[in-house]
């Protein structure tokens, strides 16, 4: 019973060996046993775990702590492993009708669903190493399965800028393993506090905080983001933006616990809603859908760090469940919209005309999508971004800001809309597999929106106190909705000078490694703050 | 061999990769900062009076063998990236008969 | 221009802050990991190569990963290289290219040579500096010396990509094993109490397959290299 995590891993790394090496079409069923029987074990873990929580966490091999490799489960990590496998199901039913001849295909998402779940369990530091080497390999390989141009140019941006990254995390993991000898998470938190000099500490911390920054697209270093997204086949696309990105995200919440640093809070604050103001920027200015879709989640990111990066405990679990919400509608968003380009053939929102002729269902999945994305009342974005607000709301230069970029998000999503409308001759080619999926994933968010609270007890044991559904928090998503429709039509439709420019604006390679080294450095000038 | 000469091939490193405009030259810089972290580390690790980490007769003290262990690792890491990034070099040369990035990214599809 | 300036500034001022950290590191530097080691590798792992021991017992999680990263890689750039339904046909020939008698020669006297050591790497891997990572480098080397002797070799391509993953699952399957006799996985499967010598079997065994592993996928990168850069 507690290998289970063990399971959890090789279950399907070991199937994805099976489906490649007999390359039958019968085989690649099994795919769905494997998400079932994972589905299963999770679900009896879970139980066993609560009522057991000593077995939360084994050192495999039985060795000591300080030497082996140990495997810890906490409330994040379960709820992220529940996300993980529900979001690897919906992909595979969605993408099963078009690869169910590919077992290529099937071999790199089913180890890419073992090597996820590895890191979101794994307590050494090293061993986190390795795992986003791997997750940032396969994703590479995935986001040029088409083997165009397109694709090719920005599978190796994405394949060295993150590497790269990586070694930074690699230098403050040299850093920590020197002081302390061991590289398990747990015993490195119990002792960091004897530390007294601050410089080593603050070095170790920036130079993984650089590493975690580009892995989750924070504000300077971004621009992976939209280059691999946008080229990846859509359903690569929706596991990317869902999930993989918030593997940045979940890391830095295990590295932030490490540091304990409070030094930094505030930074990360500011971070955040640059990255969530920027990123509303760009999707205003791009006309291509995926792009948008993209850019939204560079600044959906920034929205959840400025929720994990307050002291504030009820925004820290709004944040922690954003990215929860996040990965079910842009999920949901990115496979609409792989649907619709498939029909239309064009990727252009400003030709795009008639979906809800000719994809009435879709559609509807899609606005589903759309609502959450811009905090409408019952539906799951609405919950999230209220408890971050909630913590924020003493603060009213903050929630100002925060208001800002509630418009901007509702502002691109009104210029998203208009797709729906207008006539077109088309006929909608979507399937019925691909129609269960974004079912499935439009009934999750509406019923994270009704149903929060039971929810939130039952993965992260906390009590939401907050009444959230009051008068003033729906009047307020009236009045952003109003506005940003307002806005619209007098700014954005337009199209202006500025924002052409920002559509053709290129950042190459080398300016992006610069902008790297500036992020370095900011957070090193941050730093002699505390000193 | 010293951690601070270890730590210039890494800053020569990141100058290389933020200034080389080449694919290639792209690769080359980040496997000098990936090579530096690897010889940083190991020689953190490295004292004078001590022995290779294996086990014989009068050894009192060795150097830290954990470097060495996930140094394996990261060698092979790199070196994975390395042949999968240069494949995808050659397939970028044969789409856009370019290996400058800003060329390789100036073109439409 | 600005930007060049700016960066060696910025460089310059990391720099200086590593120096300084690293003086100050060294009060703090922690010899736990050293001294464990030493008193307790050989007892535990039955391994004298300290770092055989460890990526083979300690951190075996680790080294599953490590393998699994060259297996995806090779699949990456074989389904890169590869165009639509090709796959099953594909064998690599070396070019005939102009090569001199002399190098022909000398290839043939070391070619034996180079497997042995390769293979003595690999199995003295728990005794002697080296292990399956190292060795199966050499024997790739090895193998791909026949590129000068016999350019005319034909090796089917899938056979290769089959045995890779083949090797992966026994490797996974044989370090599983110690759930059977020890109830605890990725670790050695031959009881405790018996002599280091039987013990040090399980050693030998791993370093082998991932040499294997290493050197079949190595190999396949490097040809899949040269079959792209003919064409």
């Amino acid at each position: 019973m507690e290998y289970i995590p063990l399971y959890l891993i090789f279950i399907p790394i070991i199937s994805s060996m099976i489906i490649y090496l007999f390359n039958l079409r019968i085989i690649n069923y099994l795919i769905f046993i494997t998400q079932a029987t994972i589905s299963v074990l999770m679900i009896k873990y879970f139980l066993f775990i609560n009522k057991n929580p000593q077995f939360a966490s084994i050192t495999i091999g039985g060795w000591d702590k300080r030497i082996g490799i140990e495997l810890k489960n906490d409330v994040y990590s379960i709820a992220f492993i529940f996300l993980t496998i529900f979001i690897w199901t919906i992909v595979s039913i969605y993408c099963f009708d078009k690869r169910k001849n590919d077992a290529k295909f099937l071999f790199f998402l089913l180890f890419l669903e073992g090597a996820f779940l590895a890191l979101l369990q794994t307590n050494d530091l090293f061993n986190l190493f390795v795992l986003i080497e791997i997750i940032s390999i396969i994703s590479t390989i995935l986001i040029i399965f088409k083997k165009d141009g397109f694709a090719v140019r920005a599978g190796l941006y994405y394949l060295l800028f993150n590497s790269i990254g990586s070694i930074f995390y690699l230098l403050g993991m040299i850093i920590i393993y020197n002081i302390f000898g061991t590289l398990n998470i747990d015993v490195i938190k119990h002792h960091i506090h004897l530390i007294d000099n601050d410089l080593i500490i603050h070095a170790a911390f920036i130079l993984m905080m650089s590493a975690i920054g580009v892995k989750s697209a924070l504000f300077p270093v971004f621009t992976w983001l939209p280059k691999a997204h946008g080229a990846a086949p859509s359903s690569i696309s929706a596991l990317l933006s869902g999930l993989i990105v918030k593997s940045g995200l979940y890391v830095m919440i295990k590295v932030d616990h490490l540091f304990n640093l409070y030094t930094f809070k505030e930074y990360f604050f500011i971070l955040g809603f640059f990255s969530a103001i920027i990123g509303i920027l760009f999707a205003l200015s791009q006309k291509d859908i995926k792009q948008i879709l993209a850019y939204h989640t560079i600044s959906q990111i920034g929205i959840i760090l400025m929720g994990l990066s307050t002291i504030n405990q009820i925004t820290f679990y709004g944040g922690l469940y954003h990215i929860i919400n996040h990965a079910l509608f842009k999920s949901l968003l990115f496979l609409g919209a792989g649907m619709i380009i498939r029909t239309y053939n064009i990727r252009r929102v400003t030709e795009i005309r008639g979906v809800f002729k000719t994809m009435p269902l879709t559609s509807i999945f899609i606005i589903v999508g759309m609502l959450s994305i811009t905090g409408a009342p019952f539906f799951n974005g609405f919950i999230s971004k209220s408890l971050i607000v909630h913590g924020l709301k003493e603060q009213t230069f903050i929630y100002f800001l925060f208001f800002i970029i509630n418009i901007g998000t509702a502002t691109s999503f009104i210029k998203f809309s208009q797709i729906f409308f207008g006539k077109s001759k088309l006929k909608g080619q979507a399937t019925i597999n691909e129609k269960i999926a974004l079912f499935i994933l439009s009934i999750a968010c509406i019923t994270l929106g009704l149903h929060f609270n039971y929810f939130n007890q039952y993965l992260f044991h906390v009590e939401s106190p907050v009444v959230i559904l009051d008068l003033y928090n729906i009047m307020t998503y009236f009045i952003t909705i109003i506005i940003g429709f307002i806005l619209y039509q007098t700014i954005i439709k337009k199209d202006y000078l500025v924002f052409k420019k920002i559509r053709h604006m290129h950042i190459t390679f080398e300016t992006t490694n610069y902008l790297l080294v500036l992020y370095i450095f900011t957070m090193i000038l941050w730093s002699f703050k505390a000193l | 061999m010293n951690p601070i000469l270890s730590f210039i091939i890494i800053l020569i490193g990141i100058y290389g990769i933020c200034t080389s405009k080449h694919i290639i030259k792209s690769i080359v810089c980040f496997n000098l900062i990936q090579t530096g972290t690897i010889l940083l580390f190991l020689n953190l690790g490295y004292s004078e009076e001590g022995h290779i980490p294996i086990i014989g007769e009068q050894i009192e003290k060795i150097v830290d063998p954990i470097p060495q262990a996930l140094m394996i690792t990261t060698i092979v890491i790199g070196s994975t990236i390395t042949a999968l990034a240069l494949i995808l070099s050659i397939k970028i040369f044969h789409y856009y008969g370019s290996l400058y990035w800003k060329v390789v990214f100036d073109r439409e599809g | 221009m600005i930007k060049k300036i700016s960066l060696l500034i910025i460089l310059f001022i990391m720099l200086i802050l590593f120096i300084q950290m690293q003086f100050d590191l060294k009060g703090y530097l922690n010899y736990f990991s050293h001294e464990y080691f030493l008193s307790h590798t050989y007892k535990d792992t039955a391994s004298s190569n300290i770092v055989t021991g460890i990526y083979l017992d300690y951190r075996l999680f680790d080294s599953i990963f490590e393998a699994s990263i060259l297996l995806i890689v090779v699949s990456g750039i074989v389904y890169m290289t590869t165009k639509e339904g090709e796959e099953n046909e594909r064998v690599f020939i070396f070019e005939k290219v102009k090569i001199s008698n002399l190098l022909t020669i000398l290839s043939r006297v070391l070619y034996p040579f180079m497997l042995m050591f390769g293979v003595y790497i690999i199995i003295h891997g728990h005794l002697s500096p080296g292990g399956g990572f190292q060795g199966g480098a050499i024997l790739a080397t090895a193998v791909l010396i026949t590129y000068y002797i016999d350019p005319d070799k034909i090796t089917k391509f899938s056979l290769i990509i089959f045995l890779e993953k083949l090797l992966f699952i026994s490797i996974l399957i044989i370090s599983s094993l110690s759930l059977l006799t020890k109830n605890v996985l990725f670790t050695n499967f031959i009881p405790n109490q018996t002599s280091n010598t039987y013990r040090s079997i399980f050693l030998i065994l791993l370093n082998l397959l991932i040499g294997i592993k290493v050197s079949l996928g190595l190999v396949s990168i490097f040809s899949s290299f040269l079959k792209e850069g003919r064409s």
